[in-house]
């Protein structure tokens, strides 16, 4: 059970990128990015229409609402990111470790040459691969239609919301990994994870603490996209230390459990 | 592993297939972009037509998501078909042949002062225990005795409160990573990844082992064939609870271990697979070690060369089963069946000569201090007695009976 060995790692990391492909995993987080990237333009391309669909029906109800900008369609996206996509992220990543110890599937491998920590960070190192192939696919969706749809503006504000959004994203899936590790049901993994999820959302409403968690992250990604100054160092930087710190912790708390 | 086909479909099927979803959603994109482009698009609203293209992409999509995920139907093979049953001769092949001449004097396990506290119990109070290298071990014992949680220990899985653990000298603590390269551990319910068939997780296992290519697909072979798993491609999720415990002992020797370390394997097995098992096991005496823990004692009497019994955390005792025997065989018995058992047993007391006498179903059990005054005195009684004399047998003193008489003498 030594800290730093990886043995294992590669042949663990190919197992946990085939079994994304083959089970429920696939369509979960690159659904929920995919299905987002598709629906968030024609949303932000029809809500005024239906609109005034739902107005026509109730004489004397005047709703004027500006015509729909690629703004709109970006920001259909992000606030999905922020809440859908963040949420399936912190529930399907509850589920990495505790799932293998509670179906056993963990004590036949690491009864091989597999390191606890070459375990874990497999399982964070296919998480990551995931989130940003299904991020950069959905991203590619979401702007292919909003162009269809509108315009070319807004597209490098836009990429660098979703880059804050990986960022806190990634910063999730090691949390949660640490948390599976940690605690030996994926529900209460799940909890605590939607727990610090709420709290760090709670958190943007005060600017200190906004200002050095990642909950400026939360806050900024909008603001990016409206081209309002954001500052970005400290939050940035406090998210990725986190993660960092997270993924020790994942893998000191899992050599620690007894299987 | 072929990640990219493992669909049960031909290269050029899967081609095609990818081609086609692929070229579904390519015209779909172009269609949104035209749609959105033209001014008016056949007379109706742009967003009505833009989500019938997206429905129409919609299954391209999953296709191509969904190559893969099933693989081609093939026949689970029946519990009690010859085709399937594993093979003992494995042991040839996966090791070279036994070495003729004296065992070797080094332990494979050496257990000291094993202790495991849990909160509200005590798994094991200060086992002791050592097992020699090249010897089928039985580590028999009661449910709830503890022989788990050794096991667990042994495997590196669990720490011990007190005391060590240790496989060919290493720490099973402190070493774990020294012990797993050694070992081949078997759970008692191995938990599969049920999405992958037998050949993806022996693939799996002999990569964990960094067995060279060349090596491990003959190896992978042979191990499929000794679990009667060969042509099977049916995933782990649909196999029988037999199936996974061949499977279980299949890959716990994919790195032909020195020591296999074995959970109660036999207890999901049919009789026919239970035999084949058991038969697989001899044959690895004097090629590997093999530690086995179990409740059956046939299954021991059968394979084992040793045996331990483990109750309430402690070992009770460690022989040869030839001299565990002889060591507890205690008072010599003789079971008799007639017509009238407690006319008999009640006769058979009152003798000098005769112990404890007890009544299972119509048949007496009587304790003697002389076997050859029984022979003479029993048919004597019975006839003085005008009963039918219609079974007199020495009774030889079972494992079970020693068992027994152990574990209860711990838990007194």
């Amino acid at each position: 059970m030594s800290g730093l060995d990886l043995h294992g790692f590669g042949a663990f990391t190919r197992k946990e990128l085939l079994e994304t492909r083959r089970t429920w995993r696939l369509w979960v987080v690159p659904g929920v990015l995919v299905f987002i990237g598709l629906t968030a333009p024609v949303l932000a391309a029809v809500t005024p229409a239906l609109l005034k669909i739902s107005t026509q029906q109730q004489p004397g109800v005047v709703i004027r609402l500006p015509d729909p900008t690629t703004v709109d369609a970006y920001a259909g996206f992000l606030g999905n990111l922020l809440q859908l996509a963040l949420l399936a992220v912190i529930i399907t990543s509850a589920a990495a470790v505790a799932g293998e110890r509670r179906g056993g599937t963990a004590v036949l491998v690491l009864t091989k040459p597999l390191s606890r920590t070459s375990f874990v960070w497999a399982k964070a190192l296919a998480d990551l691969v995931v989130l940003l192939v299904s991020a950069a696919i959905g991203t590619a969706l979401c702007i292919a239609v909003t162009l269809a749809l509108f315009d070319a503006s807004h597209i490098t504000e836009f990429l660098g919301s979703v880059a804050l959004w990986l960022a806190l994203a990634a910063m999730f899936v090691c949390l949660m990994l640490w948390l599976s590790a940690a605690l030996e049901r994926q529900a209460a993994a799940a909890g605590v994870g939607i727990g610090v999820y709420a709290t760090l959302f709670a958190l943007t409403g005060f600017p200190l603490l906004r200002d050095w968690t990642p909950a400026g992250l939360f806050a900024a990604n909008t603001s990016l996209l409206m081209g309002k100054e954001v500052a970005l160092a400290r939050p940035l930087a406090t998210t990725l230390a986190l993660a960092v710190v997270f993924l020790l912790l994942a893998a000191w708390s899992f050599r620690r459990t007894e299987l | 592993m072929d990640i990219l086909n493992d669909s049960g479909l031909s290269t050029g099927a899967l081609i095609a297939l990818v081609v086609v979803s692929f070229g579904q959603t390519l015209l779909a994109a172009f269609c949104l972009i035209d749609i959105f482009r033209r001014p008016a698009v056949l007379g109706g609203r742009k967003w009505v037509w833009a989500v019938l293209v997206i429905l129409f992409a919609i299954p391209g999509s999953i296709i191509y998501l969904a190559v893969g995920r099933v693989p081609a139907p093939v026949p689970l093979p029946e519990e009690g078909d010859d085709a399937v049953r594993p093979r003992a001769d494995a042991a040839t092949v996966l090791y070279a042949p036994a070495e003729q001449g004296p065992a070797p004097a080094r332990p494979a396990i050496v257990i000291a002062g094993l202790t495991k506290q849990y909160e509200t119990a005590t798994a094991l109070a200060g086992v002791d225990l050592q097992v020699p290298e090249g010897s089928v071990f039985g580590f028999l014992g009661p449910n709830g005795a503890g022989k788990t949680t050794t096991l667990r220990i042994l495997a590196g899985l669990a720490r011990p409160t007190a005391g060590e653990a240790r496989v060919f000298g290493h720490d099973t603590t402190t070493e774990a990573d020294a012990v797993h390269a050694l070992i081949g551990f078997l759970p008692d319910v191995p938990g599969f990844y049920k999405w992958m068939t037998a050949r993806e997780y022996l693939e799996l296992s002999a990569a964990l082992f960094g067995i060279p290519a060349a090596e491990r697909d003959e190896r992978i072979e042979t191990l499929l064939d000794l679990a009667g798993l060969s042509g099977v491609t049916t995933r782990i999720g649909g196999y029988s609870r037999g199936m996974k415990q061949r499977l279980g002992v299949a890959q716990a020797l994919i790195n032909s271990p020195r020591l296999l370390l074995l959970d109660e394997p036999t207890s999901a097995l049919d009789p026919i697979g239970r035999r084949e098992v058991l038969e697989m096991i001899a044959a690895l005496a004097g090629r590997t070690t093999v530690f086995f823990s179990t409740h059956i004692l046939a299954d021991v009497e059968r394979v084992c060369d040793q045996v331990a019994v483990l109750a309430a955390g402690r070992i009770v005792e460690q022989a040869p089963i030839g001299k565990l025997r002889s060591r507890h065989g205690g008072a010599q018995r003789v079971i008799i069946e007639t017509s009238d058992p407690q006319r008999l047993g009640a006769a058979l007391s009152a003798e000098a000569w005769t112990g404890a006498v007890r009544r299972d179903g119509s048949d007496l059990i009587v304790e003697v201090s002389d076997l050859e005054v029984a022979y003479r005195e029993v048919p004597a009684l019975v006839a003085r007695l005008g009963l039918p004399l219609r079974r007199f047998d020495a009774d030889e003193v079972s494992l079970e009976d020693v068992f027994v008489d152990l574990v209860q003498g711990a838990s007194a």
